[in-house]
């Protein structure tokens, strides 16, 4: 619609069940969720345009909100995907210890390795901290992932996040060139996206 | 913003109207459809009677169109008695020269083989100009101010949006003091209370003739009312209300109702007004003792009372033993199971009555053979999958998934009961979804465990397997089976048999394609299903309504993580309160629509006329799964990570 968008890109959240991904999403996407509307147009994500860099484009975000107990994930959640936000509560050391889980999937099922993935700290409004900041970081260094704490509750963090993800898509414009080619999108082309600059800097970025 | 209308008692007047049901109703609309409605102060005040039912193209849409001159009667009229029906306006959908649409909550009453019953459903009416519906908008409010304002509406038996209004958090103590509420204003302490004894069925409650109501009849139409939504709405079923003057006790008793009736909701529930004269000792007792000295024969007087036939009993009793083989998750075993007084309540009701516990009991009335006798069998006849056609495989999967969608209570799925699932202490919380879940993990685990088999079987034998399943994935899709089809198709992409490309370089093109077009197709129907299905389930319970149903037309089994996925998405957007403590409207209305889509999927779940098989039922249950670990670890023997 927007005819200034550069891109659609498809951003995935992942993670154990109750890390408040959907919060996340919802925080971010303004707070908005009709399942009328939901059910009449058959999607499954939420759909934001964001502006980065002067570059606009839209995201799909996908979320499994509530079927975390079905063994649900499927190729086709995964495929086509740009970026992928994975979550872990910094109040629960089990998920971040699943993580590990989480990777072997994305491993699995993205079969291209350029995917820029996030690792996200939620939940740090809470006191009774298990994982250490130091610790996120360290896991998000080892596994080449941008890394960030943030509280979906206050709010913290959640739009540099997304941010953050899709200026390094951007940058990165074999990612999402070669994808909406795939698709047949047709791009109303500005001059090449790529190295679109300096990061703001607010978020620890590996 | 938003607003309930429910009708006034006739009388109350056009200004009324004008004032507050047809601007408030009018602000809704404009606010929502950014349009100028015409001038609706020309409605006048007649009963908006619906002549004419007429299905629209999209299905759930039914019009009940009177046309000015009153003529034109396509077909029977649903409600021959006006004062048997009662609508309430959801918004004005459309406005013409000489109609208005509106989007109404019709309540059809109407005897059936049980007694009468009652229900509601969505619909459209199209009323002329001169028609208006005397409304009064119950605005959002605080607790306490929308019981109030919906006790006057009683008179004539039928509170609009009780349902709503029920599954606001936490509904048990709603339910307390919208009975308070109505029991001051409404019933003279003189009452005969032990005559009052309601028969009522979730979403179902005996509706009593409108004519010559004593305070009496109108208070058991407000009970009933109020118990009927009870059961979907509350988690707390056993508790017995204590309100001042009588401690309501409620029981689940097994009625007779029609086969169409979703085995869930076939819970029906007894509700006796007690008189306590003295009550307050007692009343203060009750909490800590589980009250119930449980009158045993009372119960017995159901029958006579109404369309509770004793016959039917027996049908209830499978659901009790929770004794899922292969361990259907968290089975609340009645007695362990902690919680309301009642469900500590000896089990020894006779007969008709059974506790409240009974009713989550989530696990399948299908009969598996409990585990001990299936080994044998098992031994007996080494089976495995390949030796099941698909289509009995797919009939099996069928049966044991509806059966456990049809238990489902609605109010289980909502969010702020289902996130609590893992908190220490609630593991007893939302069991009938959970068994739901269990039931589709078990589904996905055994597809896995037997594509991957054992080492010694090569890629092609494990390329027929996957063959197998792919077959019995398109029976399911035959059958519309889409909850044991979606963990299939989930399962031959897990991880674990989507990594082995020796195997599904030996599965045949044709069942690739197949599964391919599964795969696509399965995607993008998690919502558009249900879209898809609505209308005719709605047409089906219309026409039960009318007394003239057709065989139904669409037998399904949803998948549950759709719902629960919406309901996630609207506890987490929407605030439980407003500003000032108000309780926020909208929420619980659009929560209230998903479960009722639940409730309607149910009945479409309840079509199927499959017997159980029970070779394949103990092979199912008896197979011993891998565990989502295991099974990538052996994934990765059988074929080792690049």
């Amino acid at each position: 619609m927007d005819e200034d968008v550069l891109t659609t890109l498809k951003i995935l959240i992942i993670g154990e069940s109750g890390v408040g991904k959907s919060s996340l999403l919802l925080r971010f996407t303004d707070d908005t969720f009709d399942p009328e509307l939901a059910a009449t147009i058959g999607v499954d994500f939420k759909v934001k345009t964001i502006s980065v860099d002067g570059n606009k484009a839209k995201l799909a975000i996908w979320d499994t909100a509530g079927q975390e107990r079905f063994r649900t994930l499927t190729p086709s959640y995964y495929r086509g995907a740009q970026g992928v936000i994975l979550v872990y509560d910094v109040t629960r050391r089990d998920t971040f210890v699943k993580l590990d889980n989480w990777l072997n999937e994305l491993e699995t099922y993205c079969t291209r390795n350029d995917i820029v993935n996030m690792l996200v700290g939620n939940k740090i409004d809470k006191e009774n901290r298990e994982v250490d900041r130091n610790e996120g970081l360290k896991f998000a260094r080892k596994h080449s992932m941008l890394f960030i704490e943030a509280s979906a509750k206050t709010c913290d963090g959640v739009q540099c996040a997304f941010e953050e993800l899709v200026e390094k898509i951007i940058q990165t414009p074999g990612l999402w060139e070669s994808e909406n080619q795939n698709k047949g999108v047709k791009l109303s082309h500005r001059e090449e996206g790529h190295g679109g600059g300096a990061c703001g800097g607010y978020c620890s970025v590996l | 913003m938003f607003h309930c209308c429910f009708p006034s008692p006739q009388g109350s007047g056009l200004k009324k109207t004008r004032s507050e049901g047809c601007f408030s109703c009018c602000r809704n609309w404009r606010r929502r459809h950014r349009r100028q409605p015409s001038s609706s102060g020309t409605r006048q005040p007649q009963r908006p009677a619906p002549d004419t039912v007429q299905e629209l193209a999209d299905g759930f849409t039914y019009a009940f169109n009177r046309y000015q001159t009153g003529g034109h009667q396509a077909r029977k009229p649903v409600q021959s008695r006006s004062e048997s029906s009662s609508e309430d306006i959801l918004e004005v959908l459309a406005r013409g020269p000489d109609y208005t649409t509106y989007r109404v909550r019709v309540q059809v009453h109407r005897a059936n083989d049980a007694g009468q019953c009652e229900s509601e459903c969505a619909a459209e009416l199209t009323l002329n100009l001169r028609e208006a519906c005397r409304m009064r908008a119950l605005q959002e409010g605080t607790l306490e101010k929308m019981v109030v304002s919906m006790v006057p509406a009683f008179p004539r038996g039928k509170i609009p949006h009780i349902s709503t209004f029920m599954s606001i958090h936490p509904a048990f103590s709603r339910a307390q003091l919208f009975l308070d509420q109505l029991f001051t204003r409404c019933c003279p302490l003189s009452i005969r209370s032990d005559a009052i004894q309601v028969f009522s069925t979730s979403g179902n409650m005996q509706p009593y003739n409108d004519q010559g109501d004593t305070p009496q009849d109108q208070l058991k139409k407000a009970v009933a009312s109020v118990m009927g939504a009870w059961p979907d709405q509350i988690q707390y079923v056993g508790q017995p209300l204590l309100l001042p003057w009588f401690t309501l006790k409620q029981a689940l008793v097994q009625g007779h109702l029609p086969a169409s009736h979703p085995l869930g909701h076939v819970l029906s529930l007894w509700v006796e007004l007690e008189h306590l004269e003295p009550t307050e000792a007692e009343l203060e007792a009750a909490p800590e003792a589980p009250p119930e000295p449980q009158r045993a024969p009372e119960p017995e007087e159901g029958p006579a009372q109404g369309p509770v036939p004793g016959p039917a009993v027996p049908v209830m009793e499978p659901v009790s033993p929770p004794s899922a083989p292969g361990g259907l998750g968290p089975a609340p075993a009645s007695p362990s199971t902690p919680g309301p007084a009642l469900q500590q309540e000896p089990p020894a009701p006779p007969a008709l009555i059974r506790m409240p516990t009974a009713e989550p009991a989530p696990c399948p009335a299908v009969d598996h053979p409990p585990a001990g006798t299936t080994k044998h069998l098992i031994k007996e006849e080494k089976r495995n999958i390949l030796s099941f056609p698909p289509r009995l495989v797919a009939e099996q999967l069928t049966v044991m998934d509806a059966e456990l969608f049809k238990r489902v209570l609605p109010h289980q799925c909502l969010d702020f009961v289902w996130s609590q699932r893992d908190k220490p202490g609630k593991e007893h919380l939302a069991p009938t979804v959970r068994a739901t879940i269990t039931q589709f993990n078990h589904v996905a685990t055994c597809v896995i465990t037997t594509c991957l088999g054992d080492p010694s079987m090569r890629a092609r034998d494990r390329a027929k397997v996957v063959e197998h399943w792919i077959k019995v994935a398109k029976e399911c899709r035959a059958l519309r089976s889409f909850s044991a089809l979606h963990a299939i198709l989930s399962a031959l992409q897990s991880v674990s048999v989507h990594r082995l490309k020796k195997t599904w370089g030996k599965v045949s093109r044709r069942s690739s394609a197949t599964l391919n077009t599964l795969c696509k197709e399965d995607n993008s129907r998690a919502s558009a299903q249900l879209s898809e299905k609505r209308p005719s389930r709605f047409a089906t319970l219309l026409r039960t309504l009318r007394g003239t149903r057709k065989r139904p037309h669409k037998k399904c089994v949803p998948f549950l993580g759709k719902f629960l996925t919406d309901l996630k998405m609207l506890d987490t957007t929407l605030e439980d309160y407003l500003e000032g403590n108000q309780i926020n409207l909208e929420k619980k209305e659009k929560e209230q629509k998903v479960m009722e889509k639940i409730v309607l999927l149910q009945e479409a779940a309840n079509m199927y006329e499959i017997e159980p098989e029970e070779k394949f039922g103990a092979w199912f249950w008896a197979l011993e799964r891998l565990s989502e670990k295991e099974s990538y670890i052996l994934s990765c023997q059988l074929e080792p990570r690049s």
